[in-house]
């Protein structure tokens, strides 16, 4: 086991050296981070099946306290070591071509083998400083990977600066908070702890690390960075860490406390679980109305969260379970949707949903994949993502928290309507004449894109599988009771579904849907010809936005005014920062008399 | 071995007139004599570490008459931080000062400061103390307007007067430590403190200490000189005195008079700990405001001061290890962050962040160094300043401070927020159009970049894979700390008026 972990990380650091210091030939780099990526999968598929483990790395003394680098390998690490080893095998074959011909690729490719490497460290530690520590280096080569977009290099900058700014902050929680176990508890080995959340001391060490945890996975209300940083940052990166690695990690970390570090009481259960309503709602909320995919897409990755927190909020097996089935279910389409707007972005040369349209029949592949991350991101069956959304609502009705429901299957619905938008925008209508289809796809494209396509229909069609292979026994529990049991059937409702789809189609052939009428346009009293009109659709919701109370809402969050941490940096850069800048004139007076009054205020405390 | 001493002032003090005679003959002799004093001083330093705690007695004086020099762990940390420092600065400035005008002059100068702050640190007499630190500090302030421009002279205008100012303070609280004991032997204050009840003179004294000291070492609301006088001197001087100065002359000698003897109250203990976090804290928002990288890193001392100075006010083993950890990290990470922005302006011209970019093509060197500093200063770990920080928070909370570890936590993190400004500003992204003819620095400045990497580095390994750092650095100088705070000094009393 040893072999297989030291090469699980020293093979992409040393393949991520190599990047930086050979010289600059081409596909030398995209090589080595291909083979790196392949070689990680193939100890983690390996880590996977090699059953539980406990290895102490190095044991150290600091400053009289013992310190030991214990991994530990349970059935949930082992399990998102190996999905961390697939997204990077696809992240590293996309950006082969997606980077092709840029700048910087040997950072690029050098910070993505780290980040596999901190990630995969982060999961397995047992050691929560050195959980902290690993996370931590995960967040700064987050930070390198978003300033290395070329488009817009000012968004990427503003991106990365308030990346950096909300992990940083909540990393700087979970630090204290680690601190804090190891003086009042005596141990930073997650394994040996078990804290209670009750009295004020328990919950506030939960809230420090449950910060960490959702501020990683993009959760309202630390969310802002994701849809910050889809503005900037390469395509590639956002399919490849917000939509999936990092969330891996802070859900990984959220099941983690919840479950193992902490015994959560039923009042920080409800918490959880209006921090994941509330994120369902809002987010797609705030995604109907985007003009950018990848903005929309964003705002999609931070509404699925609400999911993944919420199911883990239900606090019973079932809800836990789908939340993380959930969280693979949502790498893998939303991943795919990154990828796929990263092809449009490649090909079409803009990402703007206004100045989109009638793409699908100059790339088919991407269309169909599109369709298919669609239509499982919105819970369709028989797709993945309605798998674990039903599961996820299983959870809510053993809660007994019917609300909850209501709020994720809106959000559901929400999410159907939002693509709806994006579909019609982007593949259907007419093809703006300033898009012009020279430029190849190829077959590093397409590679990820079926795959995940695949694993989206494959996960949904035979849903009892994972939960039987991974998400079951990650937690301890017994998958037979959850599936054969009355606790779990989505067998009946994705007949229902399919029934009333075929009922759907039949009434639409034998109805009028044959003979569409085709009537001419007016404009101002004159007829238009067909082909000057294109209909764009970034018109689709502007009612919602119109709405009366919505239309306030929607302005104030286009100012920021919902988020916090654009709160928070009004206060510390506008009236901190700025006053006391403006306090330090240059006058000698001025200091002078800053040092006499602080000498008095001395005496007077000496003295007095 | 303690007549080793003297030399630790003596080389630096004799080679600075020497310097200047010689120099009359040949400008190039300076060039070596005086890296060579420095180097040799810095080579004393080395050899005298791990000695037994011992006292040289001036001209066999005897205290309390003749003057005393104490040789201890808090020494011996402070001794080779300082010197080491002093000798990689003065090897760039080989190179850096050949813009300037009278480089021999600029020598004498920076070993004259040198004197003077090694005198400070191992002298056990308070006068004496004062005549060093005034030394240092005029030899400060003349360095600081060594470039003669209009912003230099201003800069050291200020300095100058509120330097002043501290002085005078301190000196008024020696005479007041002199009117109430009749001694300014600090040992035998000490002893004659702790046998007469305390005193309003005293408090009133104690006061005084203390505003001096910490206006030397800028600590917040007693800073306003430092973001000047720190970015104008040339980059050598200002490595030297956010490095080294502010921490032998201001947080040292603090130490010193605090532990040895007035007596660490709780009153005085929390003075401190106020003055750090309010430093750390202000000097932490105002360096995320500043657009002159000389400037940034100038309130980021202020911060990081504020850290040191936090932590040994806390009044735990701890707490001062982690205080003396970070006042050796910060000098040496300070000190290559000044280095390296020298660096920077020597190849291309400015400062200014908004006028820079993309530098890493062009300079290798640098541009590593300066990323192993920023990493090291914003707490990166295997780099030093994260164990440094990492103990502060833990020392913080093990003494039941929360709020203290919070501050300490949320001030770390806007100090990588402000040092990956600095980074993305200067280093990385497109290279400006007027930069594009701009050359790597020469071996002298290179070399001694490379050489502060590697101890942030190395230091930060070697403190993490076993004890043998702490247990030669550390754990002596936090001995003496705790023999202050528990022990009523008496092993410092013993061993300064010895037999």
């Amino acid at each position: 086991m040893e072999t297989q972990l030291i090469h699980l990380v020293l093979v992409p650091i040393l393949a991520g050296l190599l990047c930086l210091i050979l010289p600059k030939i081409k596909f030398v780099k995209e090589f080595i981070a291909g083979v790196a990526a392949i070689w990680v999968l193939y100890m983690s598929v390996m880590i996977f099946k090699g059953g539980d483990f406990a290895v102490r790395l190095a044991d150290f003394i600091i400053s009289g306290m013992p310190l030991s680098l214990d991994l530990v390998g349970t059935p949930l690490s082992r399990m998102i070591i190996l999905f961390i080893g697939i997204f990077g095998v696809l992240g590293t074959i996309y950006s082969w071509k997606f980077r092709a011909g840029e700048k910087g690729n040997h950072l690029y490719y050098a910070m993505m083998l780290f980040t596999l490497a901190v990630s995969d460290l982060a999961v397995l530690s047992d050691n929560l400083l050195f959980f902290v520590i690993f996370w931590e280096l995960s967040t700064l080569f987050l930070y390198g990977l978003i300033n290395c977009g070329h488009l817009n290099k000012k968004a990427a900058a503003a991106g990365s600066f308030r990346t950096f700014a909300i992990l940083g902050f909540s990393e700087a929680a979970l630090l204290l908070g680690v601190v804090i176990v190891w003086f009042q508890f005596g141990s930073l080995n997650i394994s040996a702890l078990s804290i209670p959340t009750v009295g004020s001391m328990g919950i506030v060490l939960y809230l420090l690390f449950f910060v960490a945890a959702i501020a990683k996975g993009g959760a309202m209300p630390l969310h802002a960075w994701v849809p910050a940083s889809a503005e900037g940052a390469p395509t590639s990166i956002m399919g490849f860490l917000p939509a999936s690695l990092d969330k891996l990690l802070g859900v990984y970390f959220l099941v983690k406390i919840s479950l193992d570090l902490f015994i959560v009481n039923p009042g920080l259960q409800l918490m959880i679980m209006i921090v994941g309503a509330v994120t369902i709602i809002a987010a797609v909320m705030m995604a109907l109305v985007q003009h950018d995919l990848k903005k929309l897409l964003a705002y999609h990755a931070v509404s699925q969260v609400g999911y993944m927190v919420l199911g883990v909020g239900t606090g019973s097996i079932i809800g836990i379970i789908g939340a993380l089935f959930h969280m693979l279910n949502n790498a893998i389409y939303k991943a795919g949707l990154f990828y796929g707007a990263g092809i449009i972005e490649k090909r079409a040369g803009t990402t703007d949903l206004e100045k989109l349209g009638g793409l699908a029949k100059f790339m088919p592949l991407n269309f169909v994949a599109m369709m298919v991350f669609a239509l499982a991101i919105s819970g369709v069956p028989p797709l993945n993502g309605f798998a674990s959304k039903w599961m996820i609502y299983q959870g809510c009705v053993e809660a007994g928290r019917p609300i909850m429901l209501i709020a994720a299957m809106v959000g559901s619905a929400l999410t159907l309507a939002s693509f709806i938008k994006v579909m019609y925008s982007v593949f259907f209508g007419r093809k703006p004449d300033a898009i012009d289809f020279e430029k190849k796809s190829s077959f590093s494209f397409g590679i990820p894109q079926v795959i995940l396509a695949i694993a989206c229909i494959a996960l949904g069609v035979f849903s009892a599988w994972p939960v039987r292979a991974f998400f079951a026994p990650a937690i301890g529990a017994d998958p037979n009771t959850l599936i054969n049991g009355a606790s779990w059937n989505s067998g009946l409702a994705t007949g229902m579904i399919i029934i009333g789809l075929l009922l759907g189609i039949i009434i639409y052939l034998f109805g009028k849907g044959f003979k569409p009428r085709v009537a001419p346009t007016f404009y101002g009293g004159e007829q238009l010809p067909v082909e000057d009109i294109r209909v764009p659709g970034t018109g689709f919701y502007e009612t919602i936005q119109k709405l009366p109370v919505l239309r306030t809402i929607y302005r104030d969050s286009e100012e920021g005014v919902w988020e916090p941490d654009f709160f928070v940096a009004t206060i510390f850069n506008g009236i901190i920062v700025r006053g006391l800048k403006r306090m330090h004139t240059g006058v000698l007076s001025t200091y002078l008399s800053w040092c006499v009054i602080g000498l008095v205020a001395l005496m007077f405390v000496l003295i007095v | 071995m303690n007549h080793i001493l003297p030399l630790l002032v003596g080389i630096p003090l004799g080679m600075s007139v020497i310097n200047l005679i010689l120099s009359k003959a040949s400008k190039r002799i300076s060039d070596v004599i005086a890296p060579l004093a420095v180097l040799a001083v810095a080579v004393l330093s080395f050899y005298l570490l791990g000695t037994e705690t011992t006292a040289y007695w001036m001209g066999g004086w005897y205290p309390p008459f003749g003057i005393t020099l104490l040789y201890d762990g808090l020494t011996s940390l402070l001794l080779i931080v300082v010197n080491t420092v002093a000798f990689l600065a003065i090897f760039y400035s080989i190179s850096y000062m050949e813009k300037y005008t009278s480089k021999p002059k600029f020598y004498s100068l920076f070993l004259l400061m040198l004197a003077g702050m090694n005198g400070v640190v191992i002298t056990g007499d308070l006068f004496n103390m004062f005549v060093f630190l005034e030394i240092a500090s005029i030899a400060s302030y003349a360095l600081v307007g060594f470039g003669v421009e209009h912003e230099e002279l201003e800069a050291s205008f200020k300095y100058l007067i509120l330097g002043s100012f501290a002085s005078t303070m301190i000196l008024l609280g020696i005479a007041l430590t002199y009117a109430m004991t009749g001694t300014v032997n600090m040992a035998d204050a000490a002893t004659m403190l702790q046998s007469i009840p305390a005193s309003k003179t005293m408090a009133f004294a104690a006061g005084a200490f203390i505003m001096g000291f910490a206006l030397k070492s800028g600590l917040v609301p007693f800073h306003a000189w430092l973001p000047d006088a720190h970015p104008s001197a040339p980059a050598p001087v200002s490595a030297m005195l956010s490095g080294v100065l502010i921490k032998a002359i201001g947080v040292y000698a603090m130490l010193r008079v605090i532990f040895n003897v007035l007596g660490p109250t709780a009153i005085n203990l929390n003075i401190m700990v106020v003055l750090g976090a309010l430093s750390m804290a202000v000097g932490g928002f105002l360096a995320l405001g500043q657009n002159d990288m000389k400037r940034m890193l100038a309130y980021s001392s202020i911060s990081q001061i504020g850290y040191i100075v936090m932590a040994f006010g806390l009044g735990t083993h701890l707490g001062f290890i982690a205080g003396l950890f970070h006042l050796f990290n910060h000098a040496a990470f300070k000190s290559l962050l000044f280095l390296s922005s020298g660096a920077i302006e020597h190849a291309t011209g400015t400062k200014d962040l908004r006028r820079l970019g993309g530098l890493s093509g062009k300079l290798p060197v640098t541009t590593t160094t300066t990323i192993a500093g920023a990493l090291s200063i914003s707490g990166v770990p295997p780099f030093n300043g994260f164990f440094s920080k990492l103990l502060i928070i833990i020392a913080c909370v093990s003494a039941g401070r929360w709020f203290l570890a919070a501050l300490a936590a949320t001030i770390s993190v806007v100090t990588l927020i402000y040092f990956f400004k600095m980074m993305r500003f200067s280093l990385f992204g497109e290279l400006p159009a007027k930069l594009q003819k701009i050359r790597e620095v020469p071996f002298p400045m290179a070399f001694s970049l490379i050489a502060l990497s590697v101890i942030c580095l190395a230091v930060g390994i070697a403190y993490f894979v076993g004890p043998t750092f702490s247990e030669l650095f550390l754990e002596p100088g936090a001995n003496v700390l705790l023999d202050g705070l528990k022990n009523n000094a008496a092993n410092y009393i013993s061993s300064v008026l010895g037999g």
